[in-house]
């Protein structure tokens, strides 16, 4: 068969997700990668979530992804972090076994219906009319769909450094991507320079553990999918059988101030500083490599180094924190200067990859290229970097490659239409205001890329309500809409709600009286009440926890006992959240239309023109978050728009 | 793709729709939802606003719900929606009173629900429902981009002004902490530090002082919300109230006269600049067991403490006297003229130069021409003193190039905006405030959300923080990344 509704092309996070996606949203799907058996694969270190990750698997996961549970189905370690400062930032991380968690993917991938793998390098991808037809492979094979996912991650004209000796890769030991680039290229597509490194691997058995500070993960492990924790809802019952994964540390140890001289010696060698480096592409400055930390941080010597295990079958293990291109004798060395490294040997070792991108204005927030129709692209390809974000976009685009717009449809889409369970066609857009998926991809389209795109709480302006505790109560309701969540676990979750909501009334209403509450208040050093409150009050105390109160409130599972205790002590804030919310929907809920002529407004600054031209944005919110463009260009744009017909 | 009508408008704005400044009456024009609830709160006629038929003008008065104070007699124009400018109920609010009565008015419908609006936001509201058509709207969108691009510009030529120089200050203490905050947050793992809540307290507190300091201050949100008060001062009988009324007529200003007792101070204002300047016709300051007089000597005691600057007279005719020597000492200490006090402006006048010295009678003057410098000029430290004839009207110009002068040295942009920047200034404190009273019970995100939200509020002020401008902090400041 050479006719498909979708092709996804790239087997990394971002291609698993859409493909998966598309072929349960009932699309006939081609899934092409250059190497079926790396699909899935972590190419830098092995973990999962994190600060703002975190957050993104919860939410893919709410909306029917599938990167949550397979994380926690191979999982090997789990670590709540910043549980001290506050719920909205709790997040996530979990080492995870890179073979295993590759074969899980693969699994379900091969399992999965309407979906076909192959293995084969796209050069070309077919247009006709602005319009997305299907691929062409190297071999020359043609393949048809009326929606293409791109997902190329580093494999775009990937060109890898070790040293100053560089080679054409995609990824240590795998094929780049050559003509496909071209073919962009030839489209019209701006394509820059990205930059980004990773780590050597060593050998576990030559690590001397003795002189390494253990970190072990959580004992009562918190899991990413809802799916996991349907299986063990009680905490006595997970902990009995329930979520149980392996539980392996982590080590720390710390460079020093011989690693320093090893790698100010040896810069003339670095492919970033030497004079005869040639790495031009931009690197993320939240994961600087070794070397870049001691050139922008002379006065610090020591730098933190995380040993993770790579699996529990395979003796390799991942050194994070030292990133490098140095060359493999010059890390042989500065490794051996580190406490418990002594004597290590490097199984693979660190390299950097400079990559082609596409600039990510040329795409809508729904992935679709403004340039090609049917043409979307998600992951590296659009400039950010990480796991999570890249199956955060897999999701978006894939899903969207599902909502046929309603303009001008042709053949192939009245057929394509046909399959689909879905009938909606309004196009699948999350906002900032409801999820770190919006901000990743309006961050995205909207202002200017200046180094590999990570995802950071602080980048959500409403994180006190964007929690990774309420992705499912946010967002699952999209994954029931499209099919690819499964009616009965919805109905779980809004029953669970339901019985929140139910419990809060209760609490509200519930007054108790100081003969009964102040015996257990006076023991937690709380101020006695002299009147009759109600318990969500006396909840709402900082010092106070449910468990406390429990004997007078009644007792409850867990998750719905932490649910409850967010909602009192950030009852003012969610409602000023809200508020905000609120206010910012207006710009939000209004649209522009697509091909709208911004050379005609009268009034708008020169500055505003072009950017607004160059972005089109979607919403008048869109709109106000671009760079450049002030309050008085929107007035006069909605002076324009209101007389846009 | 469906576009959608955006939603209703759901507060209320307010400003004064005539320009500051001049003229004699003036407009504040309300729009919105709670539109009528306020004018029922504020007004009081015969009517309530919100039982008055559409498109009716109702006299009353405007009284401060707080103390029950007059403010003024106005003329309350009612219009019931859909058939406003806006196509939201609107009231228009007439006064005769000059700035301050509109600018107080404009504060007692702010303090009661309505907040103030963006320069055009009337006209945005009649363009988006419906109410106005394009030409119309172009029209009126010329004059109100000409407005922002001249504010714009103030803002910029603002930021090398004292106030923007404090907020940045503000500002980047915010920040700084910020950083701190979310470094904490978004890199728990980097072995940083823990985060010390004595000092983001230390850090708000300071912030917290200093905004109530810019708010307190004489220098900004005073003279804005009261003018710019300049005292007639001097013994009985050296021409004070001719003066006073010269240099109003001059600048055909109303003069309000207080009800009360004939030696109640009396009060007039001018225009200056686009400043108010509160002229204050004081009582002469003496002993007296007199209960009137007394009470009179207590307001001009606060007069003078109160004042901007002030005018201090003497009788030339006469010459120097007991009582001016007790009064030029008496101003010298409350108006603080001696460092490290803030001096108070004092401009020294001899009155009555139009008269021949007269024939010294019972009270003997202490000094006559030659020493006028020594005993007046030099406590003030005033370089000289300016001959005048408040009948005559000899040299009353003089004296309100001076007045001018020494309000305009302090470089004041429109008050308008001064309002918006103590409105955010206000608000921005409500959060800095939490974050250190509160800080023993905030998580550091909850201390983030507060000081975020303080500085967004600034931002309004001199140009917004973005969280962009947060990450390069910390990528620059600090080494992060596994």
């Amino acid at each position: 068969m050479t006719n498909f509704d979708c092709i996804v092309v790239g087997g990394g996070h971002a291609g698993c997700e859409a493909a998966l996606v598309a072929s349960r949203m009932g699309l006939n799907t081609l899934f092409l990668t250059l190497n079926l058996d790396t699909i899935g694969q972590m190419s830098c270190n092995p973990s999962m979530g994190g600060l703002g990750k975190s957050q993104l698997i919860f939410e893919v996961d709410a909306l029917g992804g599938e990167i949550g549970y397979a994380t926690d189905q191979t999982g090997i370690g789990f670590r709540m972090l910043n549980t001290k400062k506050g719920p909205a930032v709790w997040s996530l991380r979990t080492q995870v076994d890179r073979k295993k968690y590759r074969e899980f993917m693969q699994n379900i991938l091969r399992n999965q219906k309407n979906l076909i793998l192959k293995q084969a390098e796209v050069a070309e991808i077919i247009v006709k009319n602005n319009k997305a037809k299907g691929i062409c492979t190297r071999t020359g094979m043609e393949y048809f769909g009326s929606a293409i996912i791109l997902t190329t991650g580093t494999f775009l004209n990937g060109l890898i450094h070790i040293g100053l000796k560089h080679y054409p890769s995609g990824r240590m030991g795998e094929l780049p991507s050559k003509d496909l680039s071209d073919s962009l290229k030839k489209l019209g597509f701006k394509l820059g320079r990205l930059k980004t490194g990773t780590s050597p691997r060593v050998d576990k058995n030559t690590i001397d553990f003795s002189k390494l500070i253990p970190q072990e993960p959580d004992k009562e492990p918190a899991h990413f999918s809802y799916r996991t924790h349907q299986k063990s809802e009680i905490r006595s019952q997970r902990l009995a059988g329930g979520f149980n994964p392996p539980k392996v540390p982590c080590y720390i140890t710390h460079t020093n101030r011989k690693t320093q001289e090893i790698i100010l010696k040896n810069l003339d060698r670095s492919p970033l500083f030497s004079p005869k480096g040639i790495i031009k592409g931009i690197g993320p400055r939240y994961c600087p490599s070794i070397e870049d930390k001691y050139v922008k941080f002379k006065e610090k010597s020591s730098h933190q180094v995380f040993i993770e295990p790579d699996g529990l079958d395979t003796n390799e293990c991942y050194l994070n924190g030292l990133a490098t291109s140095l060359p493999e004798d010059v890390q042989i060395s500065l490794l051996h200067t580190i406490p418990g490294l002594e004597k290590v040997e490097i199984i693979r070792p660190g390299y950097g990859i400079e990559y082609d991108f596409a600039y990510p204005n040329q795409v809508y927030p729904t992935l679709e290229t403004k340039l090609v129709k049917n043409l979307y692209f998600a992951g590296q390809l659009l400039g950010t970097s990480g796991y999570e974000e890249a199956a955060a976009q897999g999701m978006v685009a894939g899903i969207n490659a599902c909502l046929p717009r309603s303009d001008k449809r042709s053949g192939t889409e009245t057929a394509r239409q046909a399959s689909l369970k879905v009938k909606k066609k309004s196009p699948f857009i999350l906002s900032r205001q409801e999820a770190y998926i919006g901000v990743l991809i309006d961050d995205l389209v909207t202002k200017p890329i200046r180094e590999p795109y990570r995802m950071f709480t602080s980048r959500v302006e409403h994180r006190l309500i964007l929690r990774q505790d309420n992705a499912c109560e946010r967002l699952m309701k999209y994954g029931a809409k499209f099919g690819i969540v499964n009616k009965k676990d919805y109905n779980k979750v809004n029953e669970m709600m339901a019985n929140v909501n139910l419990k809060l009334k209760e609490l509200k209403t519930r007054r108790v009286t100081p003969n009964e509450i102040n015996s257990i208040l006076k023991a937690h050093h709380s101020a006695p009440i002299t009147y009759p409150v109600s318990l969500f009050q006396i909840l709402k105390r900082p010092e106070i926890n449910y468990s406390m109160i429990e004997p007078l409130a009644g007792s409850l599972n867990p998750e719905i006992e932490n649910k409850i205790e967010i909602q009192a002590k950030y009852d003012g804030y969610i409602k000023r959240e809200y508020q905000l919310v609120k206010r910012m929907k207006k710009l939000e809920d209004y649209k522009i239309p697509d091909a709208f002529n911004y050379s005609t407004i009268k009034g708008l600054s020169r500055e505003a023109r072009e950017k607004l031209s160059q972005t089109r944005p979607l919403t008048l919110g869109q709109a106000n978050r671009i760079p450049g463009v002030r309050s008085s260009d929107l007035t006069c744009l909605i002076v324009a728009l209101k007389n846009h017909v | 793709m469906k576009r959608l009508k955006p939603q209703i408008n759901t507060d209320t704005i307010t400003a004064i729709s005539t320009p500051l400044g001049e003229g004699g009456i003036g407009i504040v024009r309300i729009s919105g939802k709670k539109t009528l609830k306020i004018a029922d709160h504020i007004f009081k006629g015969k009517l309530k606003p919100s039982q008055a038929k559409t498109h009716t003008i109702h006299y009353g008065k405007i009284i401060d719900p707080s103390d029950k104070k007059e403010i003024d007699e106005v003329l309350l124009m009612l219009m019931r929606k859909p058939h406003t400018y806006t196509c939201e109920d609107m009231v228009e609010i007439n006064t005769h009173g000059g700035v301050m009565v509109l600018k107080k008015i404009l504060e007692l419908v702010t303090q009661n629900g309505a907040r103030l609006a963006e320069p055009g936001e009337f006209t945005k509201r009649a363009f988006l429902s419906g109410r106005i058509d394009l030409a119309q709207a172009e029209a009126v969108l010329d004059i109100v981009k000409a407005k922002t691009d001249k504010s714009l510009s103030l803002a910029l030529s603002q930021l090398d002004g004292k106030l923007s120089a404090k907020i940045k200050a503000l500002k980047s203490r915010l920040i700084k902490t910020l950083t701190k905050l979310e470094l904490s947050i978004d890199f728990p793992e980097e072995n940083i530090e823990e985060l010390d809540k004595i000092e983001i307290k230390k850090i708000t507190h300071k912030v917290n002082y200093e905004i109530s300091n810019l708010l307190k201050s004489g220098e900004s949100g005073k003279i804005i919300r009261e003018g710019a008060s300049f005292p007639i001062v001097g013994r009985t009988n050296v021409g004070k109230s001719s003066l006073f009324n010269a240099l109003l007529s001059e600048n055909k200003a109303i003069v309000t006269k207080y009800p009360g007792t004939t030696r109640d101070v009396i009060e007039g204002w001018l225009s200056i600049d686009g400043i108010p300047v509160k002229l204050v016709d004081t009582a002469g300051v003496k002993d007296t067991d007199n209960p009137i007089e007394k009470e009179s000597i207590l307001k001009t005691r606060k007069a003078i403490k109160e004042a901007f600057g002030i005018l201090f007279v003497v009788d030339k005719s006469v010459g120097i006297l007991k009582e001016d020597i007790e009064l030029i000492n008496y101003v010298k200490d409350s108006a603080g003229v001696h460092p490290p006090h803030k001096g108070k402006k004092i401009i020294g006048l001899l009155n009555k130069c139009d008269l021949p010295p007269a024939p010294p009678e019972a009270n003997v003057p202490l000094a006559q021409k030659a020493d006028w410098n020594k005993v007046v000029a030099e406590p003030f430290k005033v370089r000289s003193l300016i001959s005048v004839s408040a009948l005559r009207g000899d040299n009353i110009n003089l004296i309100l190039s001076l007045i001018a002068k020494s309000v305009s040295s302090n470089n004041r942009p429109p008050l308008i905006t001064r309002e918006r920047h103590l409105n955010a200034l206000r608000r921005a404190k409500i959060c800095t405030e939490r974050a250190e009273k509160e800080i023993k019970n905030l998580t550091p995100e909850l201390i983030a959300y507060e000081i975020k939200s303080a500085l967004n509020t600034l931002g309004e002020i001199t140009g917004e923080v973005t969280s962009e401008d947060i990450l390069d902090r910390i990528f620059s400041q600090f080494c992060i990344g596994k």
